[in-house]
């Protein structure tokens, strides 16, 4: 292995001491999860399995490079240059066109398969090779694929270790941004003297495929990034349209458009006991058994914005759009008008036509696009049927997380498992990231199943804690004011029974109350009779008095004139006395 | 060189054997082969073989169209069929056992 390079590169200043300088890769959401891209003129170790996307990966580095004028170079040892076009040609690439336009070069590097070994040798002539193009085209990307394969001409692992250690050397000295890609057979663990090969490289990526509940998820870690910080968690990625796709949770390329203030959910009673208007960008979940009226709820949340001209995606995983709209004229929500005012963008998927990451970058390029106010998804649980549960958590909870970030309100409603159970609200541990959970659930009594709603939180909100009864009707959906009384809540025709049951008592009392006053008046009245029987009377003693009296005074009269008569005392006193004696009472 | 071995080989022995040899500047390895090849020729060959040596660090054009990824690298171009040997053909053997000689 030569040590020293007859032709020595000019590019070796340009690596300066300073930060860490990165090149963007230009592969979908990658650049985000590495902050910034891959480390400046030095060589990235690639690692993986079979079928982990190293190659794509590796490729789409240098197709993107090529479409931003940065020429590369493709050194591959196990496929021919015309299966590279090939495969590209599925995703879109023009790699003809870029060849042609020497913006890459795609070096068929096959060992000799037949030729006999006859003593010592290395591999100066691929180096010679690659430097010569590398000079040639100002390639400022390099990728081999794969080293082990070229490593495997040694048969002596202690030979390879010297080799890659010199071919690390010389591509530092070569100046291109470079990805080495190797093969690593069991999981994430590398064996033996590829290991090596980590300490040596700056940054080193490992690619998996994981099959879990018979899907296969591929994944994307990053092991190791000398001077710069990197996201410790495992990325999934999809390949999918025209490349390798990310959907990192922490994107500097989201922008914000959503306003801050509140929505509605569309029905001014449910804004009441949810303690007021949604927030913005904040994240409801509405979760309940099925035909508890999540769907009904979503409609008329939708319904209400796109009214209020604000731009809607409805992602539906249950139902095809033509159905949802069928059925929810029955409650009285007709969407046909928000949808064909273009604000309300339903989309139909299917959550078993395929894994949950490819259904996160279509739902996000629906965003990207539509640039919506709100999402809907309804319903978030079906993500399970994307996978695994795990699948299913990680879907909700990075879809929700960007979501969040761009300022979009997020409905989702979650379907339960069973008719009453309350033990997880969301079907998928979501609840706790959910700003707003609105719990819908069954009750049964008196022989009929009657829904409920109970608002089980909201951040920041006094919000009712009190069930509530959720009727659906052909006008939208009400809530009825609760009954609270011994029975504790009733609901539907119990608790008509019972409110009719109140009215009969409250009746009994009225009319108790009236026929009380009505004694009373007789009372009174008995009473006013009795005062003037009594006065009639007393005015009858006085009469009979007086008349008593004047008798009295008459026969006293008569006394004294015949007294006067028979010549007694003074008869002018006595004359005057009886009149003095009629104006004092008896 | 000299004509008169000739007549001790067999018949078949007056074909003309044409080589390229790939080497990688002056190169331990690169050197090594170089002079194998000509002991080589002058024990097996002699008077009858061409020797083209190509420096893939001079002539990277020779190097894409051979494919010479390995040096040193030892192309058989005449008598068919073509051959290739690597190394730095310390293994006499394995290099007239390849080359057919």
């Amino acid at each position: 292995m030569p040590k020293k390079r007859k032709m020595e590169l000019k590019e070796e200043s340009d690596i300066a001491s300073t930060p860490l300088k990165k090149v963007a890769t230009g592969v979908h959401g990658l650049d985000a999860v590495l902050k910034g891209g891959l480390p400046a003129g030095k060589a990235t170790l690639l690692c993986g399995g079979p079928g982990t996307g190293k190659s794509v990966l590796a490729l789409e580095f240098l197709y993107r490079g090529a479409l931003m004028g940065e020429p590369g170079i493709m050194v591959t040892f196990e496929e021919r240059a015309s299966t590279l076009r090939e495969n590209a040609a599925t995703l879109g690439w023009d790699l003809a066109a870029l060849e042609s336009a020497g913006k890459l070069f795609i070096l068929e590097a096959r060992l000799p398969q037949r030729a006999a070994n006859a003593g010592d040798f290395n591999i100066s002539g691929l180096l010679a090779m690659i430097e010569g193009k590398t000079r040639l085209m100002k390639a400022k990307r390099l990728v081999i694929d794969a080293i082990d394969v070229l490593m495997r001409i040694y048969h002596d692992p202690h030979r390879e270790q010297d080799e890659l250690y010199a071919i690390n050397e010389w591509l530092g000295g070569l100046g291109t941004t470079s990805i080495i890609t190797a093969k690593i057979n069991e999981g994430r663990h590398s064996s033996g003297h590829y290991e090596f090969l980590h300490y040596m490289a700056d940054c080193v990526i490992n690619l998996e495929q994981r099959v879990e509940e018979r899907i296969a998820t591929r994944l994307l870690l990053v092991v190791k990034y000398r001077g710069s910080g990197f996201g410790r968690n495992e990325n999934p990625f999809i390949i999918i349209d025209d490349g390798v796709k990310f959907t990192p949770l922490s994107s500097t390329s989201l922008d914000c458009h959503a306003q801050p203030g509140v929505a509605s959910i569309g029905h001014a009673g449910m804004d009441e006991i949810l303690g007021g208007p949604l927030r913005r960008g904040t994240c409801v979940l509405i979760s309940g058994s099925t035909g508890t009226g999540k769907t009904t709820i979503a409609c008329s949340f939708a319904k209400a914005a796109s009214d209020r001209k604000e731009r809607v995606v409805y992602i539906s995983f249950e139902e095809s759009v033509d159905t949802l709209v069928d059925c929810m004229l029955s409650p009285g929500i007709d969407l046909r008008p928000a949808i064909k005012s273009g604000r309300l963008n339903i989309l139909s998927f299917m959550p078993e036509a395929a894994e949950a990451n490819v259904h996160l970058y279509r739902i996000l390029e629906a965003v990207y696009k539509l640039k919506p106010d709100h999402v809907v998804i309804d319903a978030i649980s079906s993500s399970q049927r994307m996978g695994s549960r795990q699948t299913a958590f990680d879907f909700a909870i990075r879809l929700v997380t960007i979501l969040k970030a761009m300022g979009i309100t997020t409905l989702l409603t979650a379907q339960l498992e069973g008719l009453g159970s309350m033990s997880d609200i969301s079907g998928i541990n979501i609840s706790s990231f959910a700003d707003t959970v609105v719990a819908l659930r069954y009750i049964d009594v008196g022989g009929e199943m009657n829904r409920m709603m109970l608002v089980v939180k909201a951040r920041g909100r006094q919000h009712s804690n009190q069930y509530r009864e959720f009727i659906i009707s052909s006008k939208g959906f009400c809530i009825a004011d609760i009954y609270v009384g011994e029975g504790g809540v009733l609901t539907g025709s119990a608790r008509q029974e019972q409110e009719m049951k109140e009215r009969i008592t409250i009746s009994k009392r009225r009319r108790t109350i009236k026929e009380k006053e009505a004694e009373l008046a007789v009372k009174k009245a008995h009473r006013e009779s009795s005062v003037l029987a009594l006065e009639a009377e007393i005015l009858r003693s006085e009469l009979d008095l007086e008349a008593l009296r004047a008798d009295d005074a008459m026969h006293q009269c008569g006394r004294e004139a015949r007294s006067k008569i028979r010549g007694s005392k003074s008869a002018k006193g006595r004359r005057e006395s009886p009149p003095a004696k009629g104006g004092t009472k008896p | 060189m000299t004509l008169g071995k000739k007549a001790s080989a067999k018949e078949a022995d007056c074909t003309h054997y044409k080589f390229i040899l790939f080497v990688a500047g002056q190169e331990s390895n690169s050197a090594l082969a170089r002079q194998n090849l000509q002991c080589l020729c002058q024990d097996h060959l002699p008077g009858r073989h061409t020797i083209e040596i190509i420096d893939v660090f001079l002539n990277l054009d020779a190097a894409f169209k051979h494919n010479i990824l390995i040096t040193p690298t030892l192309i058989k171009v005449a008598p068919d069929p073509p051959a290739t040997v690597f190394g730095n053909l310390s293994s006499v053997q394995t290099v007239m056992a390849s080359l057919r000689i």
